[in-house]
């Protein structure tokens, strides 16, 4: 699974992109989380608070409920500021 | 870009950030979703990204079409859908550092005015 991170989030884990293997029994973009969030403090931090992080699979936005599998692209990002 | 930046102090320069693939996809649909609304001519969306400096500008948006009232509505409805939709976030510079900027209610109230498929939604505040 390709995963990005964007804005502040990359700030708190560090990495701005990566590709890993996820646990087979992750289901949802809310499973994703909270594995996330269980691979060091920064992790921990960047998603201390579901409500202040969007997500969006395969570059659609998505909610937490989101299925994902192993050969998606998940991206996790603050709310858009553009314009 | 110029004036106070969300911390009140000046800003000294800002960089906009966005998703490669993720922001063209969608900016493509909300030019689509504009033609679908109104008859339109043509529409341009323009969003910088990278490092600007005060004073440059940030986006552009137009929309051409034989009826006035479409084409200033199709304007309205694709800045307000962009600001809210497209994966862009601006990190801004000030003398006291750089500090992400939070996202507005009043763009998402913005964005709200056009949620039905209709034009503009009669009962949403102006």
């Amino acid at each position: 699974m390709k995963i990005l991170y964007f804005a502040w989030v990359r700030e708190k884990t560090g990495i701005g992109e990566e590709t890993v293997n996820i646990p087979d029994d992750i289901r949802t973009a809310r499973d994703l989380v909270v594995w996330l969030k269980g691979r060091g403090e920064g992790f921990a931090a960047a998603f201390a608070d579901d409500a202040l992080v969007r997500v969006a699979v395969n570059q659609e936005y998505a909610t937490l409920d989101e299925p994902v599998s192993p050969g998606d692209e998940v991206a996790f990002f603050p709310p858009v500021t553009g314009g | 870009m110029g004036g106070p930046g969300a911390t009140g102090e000046q800003i000294s320069g800002m960089t906009l950030e966005h998703y490669p693939g993720m922001t063209e996809k969608a900016l493509q649909k909300i030019d689509t979703e504009a033609q679908a609304r109104w008859p339109l001519e043509a529409t341009l969306i323009i969003h910088r990204y990278g490092r600007l400096e005060p004073g440059d500008q940030i986006v552009f948006v137009a929309a051409a079409s034989g009826h006035r009232e479409a084409a200033f509505e199709a304007c309205h409805f694709l800045i307000d859908w962009l600001k809210t939709k497209a994966p862009f976030w601006k990190l801004e510079d000030s003398s006291s550092g750089s500090q992400w900027v939070d996202a507005r209610d009043s763009d998402d109230a913005a964005a709200a005015r056009w949620a039905h498929a209709g034009n503009k939604s009669s009962e949403a505040a102006e």
